[in-house]
C-alpha cells in the first residue's frame, strides 16, 4: 500500500535515513539554542516541512559534498550517511530533474532607468550633457547591482527630480545653455591643502589631494567656443628654515631649482606649457596663468599637473618640512565663452527632423517630429493615441501663440516624465530585445541601427544578433561594461569612500587611489576591446600603469602620467587579485585584513559567499602586530574553534596567500618586524606559496570562476537575481562561453542568445 | 473657536526678510480637523534618529518610582539639553520586538532601523520584496498631510549606502530610511540642504513673473495629467508586480498635482526666509544638521508640514567624528566590549549628537506659534533603535520626548514603563494626539497598551 503513497514514502525516507544522520553530525551546532551560522537543522523534522526551503538543503548539500561540514576536526560522513542525505536532497529538489527547465520562476518586472541609465540615455535621446540625475537619490542595490528591477523604487521625492529634469533638459535641448552678456565664471575649481583636510562646505569644485599637487576634473561646457584657463601655481620649493636665515637671491635660486613645466591638458592632450622658474612663490608678481583655448560643448577631462612629478622616487619629495607641498596649483577657474558658436546646439537638429531651422518651421512637422521623438523615448514606436496626446500638449502652447519650437518644448518636457520613457517596458518584441540589448552593452537607448533592426524584425535573426553584439562591444559606449558592470562586480565603488590612514600610508593619495581605480578599468576595457579570454582577469600577465602607480608597485620602466600598456613576469602581479584597487577595497585603513580578503575573493570571484558571522564575536586585539606577533599568528584564534574554523578556513587561506600586498596594494616581505608567510592550504587540501601559486590553485577549476561571472553578468543584464530554476540555463551559457574558448565575446553572445535573455514573462499580451 | 476661513499664512510671511516671531491675528488660525485637538494648534510631529545605539549608563536617569521629576544633575548625554529640562521627558522599558532576529539570524541593525517607527519585524531580503510595514509618521500624514504643502519630510544627515547586503542579508534600503509609505515603500531622507531648500521654497529656474508662473504651472498641471494618463493605460496591460511598480509612480505624481494645487490655492510659493545653501553637502556634521533643523523649523512654522523624520546618521553608520577628535568608525566603537577608552568615545559621539539636538530645541522654542511656542505644539522624538550598539539590545530603547504637545503632554519626568513595553504603544498615544488614532499598529494582534502616563 505505500508504494500508492510516494508522500507517506518520501516522509519516512527524511525520518528514517536523513534526520538521524543530521542528529548524529549536525544538530551538536546547528540547534535552536545555538543556530551556528544561522542555521537550525533541528527543526526539520519532516519532509513536507523540508521541502518548503530549498537554499537551506542546497547550502548543506554544498558543504557537505566540498567537505568543509563537518568541521575538519569532527568526524566525517560515512559513504552510506552521504548517499543518504545527498540522495534525499537531490531527489526532492532535482539539480538536473523535471523542476529544473528554462523557465523562470521570477518574472522580469518593468524597471525604471537607474541614475546613469537615465543620464545616457538623455545624452543619446536629446544629445545633451548635463547629467541631471546627480541630483537624484542613490539607487538601492541588490544582488550586488543598482539595475535591480524590484529593487529600484520611485518615491515622490524622485518624482519631483524627475519633473525638474524634464523641464530644464526640454529648455537645454531646444534652446541651449543661455548665453551669458559677457564672458563669466563657469568653474572654480580648488585643490585640497592635505589628505585630512576639513571643509567648511564640501562643494563639488574641490578636487581631491594630490601629493603631486595636481588638480584635475571634469566640466560641462555648455557652448562651442573659446574658454580662458586662469590658474595660480603655487612655488614654495625654498622656505626658510632657520630664524635669521639669509634669503638667496634669485640668481642663486634659479641654479638652484630648475625650471619646470606647469602643464594645462584636456582630455589627456596638453594646450599649455607655463615654465615655473627658481621659486617665485605665489607668483603673485605675474599673476594669473591663462591660457585661452577652444573647446567643443559637451563634457571634458581638466587636469592641471606638473608632469615630471610623476617620475619622481617618492611623492613626499613634493612636501616641505612644514607640510606643504613644494609646488601645487592653488586654483584653476573657467572663463567665457569667448567667440562662442550662435549655432543652435547639436541636440536641436535631434528633434527637429524636418530639417527646418527657427522660422521656417511647417505645421505639419509637429506631426513627424513628435512621431520621431515619442518612438526614440518609448523606445518603440508610438501608438496613435499616445501621439495625440503629445499633440494636445503642444497644443497648448500654440494656442497661448508661442512659437513652434516652444511647443515641441513643452512635448519634451512631457515625454521626459511619462512613464513610457523612465521605464524600461521589455515585453516580447524585437523592440524589447533591442533595448535590452543596449541597456546591457552600453547602459543606455538603442542607437538607429538597432531601431531599424527592431523595425525590420530581423533581430532575433542569430546571424543578425551576433553581428549587433559585436559592433555594439566595438563601439566607445560599451565602456559602460568596465565602467559600469565591472566596478560594480568588483566593487570598485568603494575605492571613492577608502581613507587608508595618512599616517601609515602617507605615500597614498586621493589621486593615486584615482589610478588605482583606472588601472582596473583599462584592464577590464582591454579585455573586452581585444576580445581575449576572461581568464585573464585571473591571470593575465599584463596591465595598465602611470609613473606613480608604477613607482608605487616597485616596477621599474614606467614614466609619465599617460597610463600605457606594461607586460608582465607574473613572479609579484598578473590578474585582478594583484591590483591595487581591490587589495585595498579588501582591507582597513590601517591594516590588512586576510579575512575580508577571503571573502572578497569567495563572494566576488568564486561565487561562494560564507555566512555570516555569528553575533557577539569579540574583535581583533590590534596591539602588537608587526611587532611582536603577525597577523597571521592572532588569526589562529579561528583554527583553535572548530565551530569559527568551518567557515573561516574557506576565508583565511586565500588572505594568508594576499598577504604579501600591503592594506594599499604594494608588495611587502615585512609586516614591520615580522616577516610576511604568505603561504596557505585551500580547504579542498590544495597548497601554496604566495600569491602567485594561490591565483593557480584558485583557478585550478576554471568552471568555479567561469559559472561565477556568468551569474554576475547575466544578474546585470537580466535586472533580478538568479535562482535555482536558472540553473539549466547559466550551465549552458557556462558551456558556450567554453566552447569559444572563453573569449568575452563568446560571454556577450551567449547571455544575449540565452533563453532568459530573450524571454520575458508575465507582463501581459500587449508586445 | 474654529474658523473655516482664514487668512493664508503665506501672505504674512512673502517680503519678510526671516523667520522671526509674527504677530498672530485671529483670523489666520488655520482651520483644522483634529477632533482631539478641538480649540488647540494644530500638533507638529518629528522623530530624530541616532544609530547604533547609546551608552544607557551615561542616558538613564537614576530616578525612583515610574513618573519622577528629573534630576537636578542629567546624565552626561543628556547634559547639552539641559537647558530645555523642562521641556523634554526621558521614556525607559520601551522595547521594539520587530528588531530582534526571531529567528532570522544576523541583521540587528537592519532590523533596528526598519522596525523603529513601524513595530514590524523586517523581511530579509536583499532587496526584492522589500517588506516591513507602514511607519507611524506616514500614518499621520497620511490624515494631517491633507491640510500642508508636503504631506511629510524626510530629512538625513549621511548619504545612503549603496549595496544590496548592509546587514548580514538585509537590503541597504533597510538601513537607509526610518519612515515607510508602504510596507515596501521606503521614503529615503534628502540630505542636500540646497534640495530641501528648493522643494520648500521652489527652484531658481521658475519665472518670476507672476502670469508667467501661473502659466508654467498650469503646463506641470497638464503634463502630470498626461503622465498619469500612461501610467493608467500601461498599468492595465501588466502584471501584479509591475503594477505594483507603476503604483509609485502613479502615487507620486498624483501627491505633486495636489501639492500644486496646494501652492494654487494659498495664492504661490512661500518666500524664503534665508538664502538658498550652496550646493553640496556640509563636512562638518554639526553645520549640516543645523542647517536641516532651520530648515524644519520653518517648514512647521509655515505649516508646509507637520510630519517629518531626521536621520542624523543612518543605521550602522560607520562615520568618523573628527569634529570631536575622534577618527574610528562609530559602529566600530559601538562595539566597545567595555574597554573604558571605547565607551569614552562612545559617549562623546553621543553627547555631539544631543548637542544638535538641543540646537533644534533652541530653535523650536525660540519661534512663536500662536499662543505659544512651536515647540509647545510638537511632540519631537529623539532616540534610537538600539540600546546597548555592542550586544544589539532591542529593549528599553533611548527614548526622549519633547514638547509639549499642544497641551497634551506633561515633560520634565523620567517616565519608566514595565519591561518589554512595546514601543508602539507610545506611537499609539501620540497618534491619538495628532488627531490620526489607531487600534492596531504594526505586528499587534489586537488592541494595544496606551502609554498613559504621558
Amino acid at each position: 500500500m505505500l508504494a500508492f503513497l510516494p508522500g507517506l514514502q518520501a516522509q519516512s525516507v527524511f525520518s528514517s535515513s536523513v534526520r538521524p544522520v543530521l542528529e548524529k553530525h549536525c544538530f551538536g551546532c546547528h540547534n535552536e539554542k545555538l543556530m551556528t551560522a544561522g542555521l537550525n537543522l533541528e527543526t526539520f523534522r519532516d519532509d513536507v516541512q523540508s521541502k518548503a526551503s530549498p537554499d537551506v538543503w542546497k547550502r548543506v548539500l554544498d558543504r557537505v559534498a566540498s567537505g568543509t561540514m563537518p568541521p575538519p576536526s569532527l568526524p566525517r560522513l560515512t559513504e552510506k550517511e552521504q548517499r543518504a542525505l545527498a540522495g534525499w536532497i537531490e531527489t526532492s529538489f532535482g539539480e538536473s530533474g523535471p523542476a529544473a527547465t528554462a523557465q523562470p520562476s521570477v518574472p522580469v518586472t518593468i524597471r525604471r532607468l537607474n541614475r546613469l541609465e537615465y543620464n545616457n540615455t538623455v545624452r543619446d535621446l536629446l544629445g545633451v550633457t548635463a547629467n541631471p540625475a546627480s541630483e537624484f537619490p542613490l539607487d538601492d542595490s541588490g544582488y550586488g547591482f543598482d539595475n535591480i528591477a524590484d529593487v529600484l523604487s520611485l518615491s515622490p521625492m524622485l518624482m519631483e527630480k524627475y519633473l525638474a529634469a524634464a523641464r530644464k533638459l526640454s529648455h537645454l535641448a531646444v534652446y541651449g545653455e543661455p548665453l551669458p552678456a559677457q564672458p563669466a565664471t563657469i568653474g572654480h575649481y580648488l585643490g585640497k591643502h592635505s589628505q585630512d583636510a576639513r571643509r567648511t562646505l564640501a562643494a563639488q569644485n574641490i578636487t581631491p589631494f594630490s601629493l603631486r599637487g595636481s588638480i584635475y576634473t571634469t566640466h560641462v561646457f555648455p557652448w562651442d567656443g573659446e574658454y580662458e584657463f586662469r590658474y595660480r601655481v603655487v612655488n614654495f620649493r625654498y622656505i626658510l628654515t632657520k630664524p635669521g636665515e639669509k634669503r638667496p637671491t634669485e640668481e642663486e635660486l634659479r641654479k638652484l631649482f630648475p625650471t619646470v613645466d606647469a602643464v594645462l591638458s584636456i582630455d589627456g592632450i596638453p594646450v599649455n606649457h607655463s615654465p615655473i622658474v627658481g621659486n617665485l612663490a605665489m607668483e603673485f608678481d605675474r599673476g594669473d596663468l591663462v591660457a585661452r583655448v577652444p573647446v567643443k560643448a559637451g563634457e571634458h577631462q581638466i587636469r592641471a599637473s606638473f608632469p615630471h612629478l610623476a617620475d619622481i622616487d617618492n611623492p613626499l619629495n613634493n612636501v616641505n618640512q612644514d607640510l606643504r607641498r613644494k609646488l601645487w596649483f592653488d586654483y584653476l577657474d573657467i572663463v567665457g565663452p569667448f567667440n562662442p558658436s550662435k549655432d543652435r546646439p547639436a541636440s536641436y537638429k535631434r528633434i527637429f527632423v524636418c530639417g527646418h531651422t527657427k522660422g521656417g518651421h511647417l505645421p505639419s512637422c509637429r506631426r513627424t517630429i513628435l512621431t520621431n521623438l515619442a518612438r526614440r523615448a518609448y523606445r518603440r514606436p508610438p501608438t496613435s493615441r499616445e501621439v495625440q496626446n503629445l499633440m494636445a500638449i503642444a497644443q497648448r502652447s500654440v494656442q497661448r501663440g508661442d512659437p513652434f519650437e516652444e511647443s515641441i518644448r513643452l512635448a519634451v518636457q512631457a515625454v521626459l516624465v511619462s512613464p513610457n520613457f523612465i521605464f524600461r517596458i521589455e515585453r516580447n518584441s524585437d523592440y524589447a530585445l533591442a533595448s535590452r540589448l543596449s541597456y546591457f552593452l552600453w547602459s543606455s537607448m538603442p542607437d538607429e541601427d538597432l531601431f531599424r533592426a527592431a523595425a525590420d524584425k530581423r533581430l532575433r535573426n542569430s546571424r543578425v544578433l551576433d553581428a549587433q553584439v559585436r559592433r555594439m562591444l566595438a563601439d566607445p559606449k560599451a565602456s559602460m561594461l568596465a565602467e559600469n558592470f565591472a566596478a560594480q562586480w568588483l566593487q570598485l565603488r568603494a575605492l571613492g569612500r577608502s581613507t587608508p590612514d595618512p599616517d601609515r600610508f602617507p605615500k597614498v593619495d586621493e589621486e593615486l587611489l584615482d589610478f588605482m581605480r583606472q588601472e582596473t578599468i583599462l584592464f577590464v576595457q582591454s579585455v573586452i576591446n581585444e576580445d581575449r579570454s576572461v581568464h585573464d582577469f585571473l591571470n593575465g600577465r599584463f596591465t595598465y600603469l602611470n609613473g606613480p602607480l608604477a613607482r608605487h608597485y616597485g616596477i621599474p620602466g614606467v614614466t609619465g602620467e599617460k597610463f600605457q600598456r606594461v607586460e608582465l613576469d607574473g613572479a609579484q602581479r598578473g590578474g585582478l587579485l594583484t591590483h591595487a584597487s581591490i587589495l585595498t577595497v579588501s582591507s582597513y585603513p590601517t591594516r590588512t585584513s586576510p579575512v575580508l580578503r577571503g571573502k572578497w575573493v569567495l563572494e566576488n570571484l568564486l561565487g561562494a559567499p560564507p555566512p555570516p558571522p555569528p553575533p557577539d564575536v569579540p574583535e581583533l586585539k590590534d596591539s602588537g602586530i608587526g611587532a611582536s606577533v603577525s597577523l597571521r599568528e592572532r588569526l589562529e584564534q579561528h583554527r583553535a574553534n572548530p565551530a569559527c574554523a568551518a567557515c573561516h578556513q574557506q576565508m583565511d587561506p586565500i588572505g594568508f596567500g594576499l598577504e604579501s600586498f600591503d592594506a594599499v596594494g604594494a608588495w611587502r616581505t615585512h609586516d614591520g618586524k615580522v616577516p610576511i608567510d604568505s603561504s596557505g592550504t585551500l580547504p579542498d587540501g590544495r597548497s601554496f606559496q604566495g600569491p602567485r601559486e594561490l591565483i593557480t590553485a584558485l583557478g585550478a577549476n576554471p568552471d568555479v570562476f567561469t559559472r561565477n561571472l556568468c551569474e554576475r553578468m547575466l544578474t546585470y543584464a537580466l535586472g533580478r537575481g538568479i535562482e535555482r530554476a536558472d540553473a539549466a540555463e547559466v550551465e549552458r551559457i557556462r558551456k558556450r562561453l567554453a566552447a569559444g574558448n572563453y573569449r568575452f565575446s563568446s560571454l556577450a553572445l551567449a547571455i544575449v542568445n540565452s533563453e532568459l535573455f530573450q524571454k520575458t514573462i508575465g507582463t501581459g499580451a500587449r508586445p | 473657536m474654529i474658523l473655516s476661513k482664514h487668512l493664508p499664512r503665506r501672505t504674512l510671511l512673502r517680503g519678510m526678510g526671516s523667520a522671526i516671531a509674527l504677530p498672530f491675528l485671529d483670523a489666520m488660525a488655520p482651520a483644522f480637523h483634529s477632533a482631539y485637538a478641538a480649540g488647540r494648534k494644530p500638533c507638529r510631529l518629528a522623530f530624530v534618529y541616532v544609530p547604533n545605539g547609546v551608552m544607557m549608563e551615561d542616558w538613564l536617569p537614576q530616578t525612583a518610582g515610574d513618573a519622577a521629576a528629573l534630576p537636578a544633575d542629567l546624565p552626561r548625554i543628556l547634559q547639552p539639553a539641559a537647558q530645555f529640562r523642562s521641556d523634554f521627558m526621558i521614556l525607559s522599558g520601551l522595547t521594539q520586538n520587530g528588531g530582534r532576529a526571531l529567528g532570522d539570524g544576523g541583521g540587528d541593525h537592519a532590523r533596528a532601523s526598519a522596525s523603529y517607527l513601524t513595530a514590524v519585524h523586517p523581511k530579509k531580503t536583499f532587496g526584492v520584496d522589500l517588506k516591513v510595514g507602514v511607519s507611524v509618521d506616514q500614518i499621520a500624514a497620511q490624515t494631517v498631510g491633507a491640510q500642508t504643502r508636503f504631506s511629510s519630510l524626510e530629512l538625513g544627515c549621511e548619504e545612503g549606502l549603496l549595496g544590496g547586503n548592509c546587514d548580514n542579508g538585509y537590503s541597504c534600503a533597510y538601513n537607509n530610511s526610518i519612515s515607510w509609505r508602504t510596507p515596501s515603500s521606503p521614503m529615503p531622507p534628502e540630505v542636500s540642504p540646497r534640495a530641501v531648500f528648493e522643494r520648500l521654497f521652489g527652484s531658481g529656474d521658475i519665472s518670476q513673473d507672476p502670469k508667467r508662473r501661473a502659466q508654467q504651472r498650469a503646463d506641470e498641471k497638464s503634463i502630470l495629467d498626461f503622465a498619469l494618463a500612461d501610467a493608467k493605460s500601461l498599468r492595465i496591460s501588466l502584471g501584479a508586480g509591475d503594477q505594483r511598480k507603476l503604483d509609485e509612480f502613479l502615487f507620486s505624481v498624483r501627491d505633486i498635482e495636489t501639492r500644486i494645487e496646494k501652492i494654487e490655492k494659498a495664492g504661490g510659493d512661500v518666500a524664503p526666509p534665508f538664502a538658498k545653501p550652496s550646493l553640496g553637502i556640509p563636512a562638518d556634521q554639526a553645520q549640516h544638521s543645523r542647517l536641516m533643523f532651520d530648515l524644519l523649523t520653518i517648514a512647521f512654522q509655515a505649516d508646509l508640514t507637520r510630519v517629518s523624520t531626521l536621520m542624523l546618521s543612518l543605521e550602522q553608520s560607520n562615520r568618523s567624528y573628527p569634529e570631536v577628535g575622534i577618527p574610528e568608525s562609530h559602529h566600530g566603537i559601538s562595539h566597545h566590549q567595555r574597554n573604558k577608552e571605547k565607551t569614552e568615545k562612545l559617549v562623546k559621539i553621543n553627547r555631539y549628537h544631543m548637542e544638535q539636538f538641543a540646537y533644534f530645541l533652541g530653535k523650536l522654542k525660540a519661534t512663536q506659534d500662536g499662543d505659544g511656542t512651536l515647540l509647545d505644539h510638537s511632540m519631537i522624538v529623539y532616540g534610537s533603535g538600539l540600546a546597548d550598539g555592542d550586544r544589539h539590545e532591542h529593549n528599553n530603547l533611548p527614548t526622549l520626548l519633547a514638547g509639549r504637545g499642544s497641551g497634551s503632554l506633561t515633560p520634565g519626568r523620567h517616565v519608566v514603563s514595565a519591561r518589554e513595553t512595546p514601543m508602539a504603544n507610545l506611537f499609539v498615544a501620540m497618534l491619538d494626539r495628532m488627531g490620526t488614532p489607531v487600534e492596531t499598529f504594526g505586528d499587534s494582534k489586537g488592541k494595544l497598551g496606551y502609554l498613559s502616563n504621558l
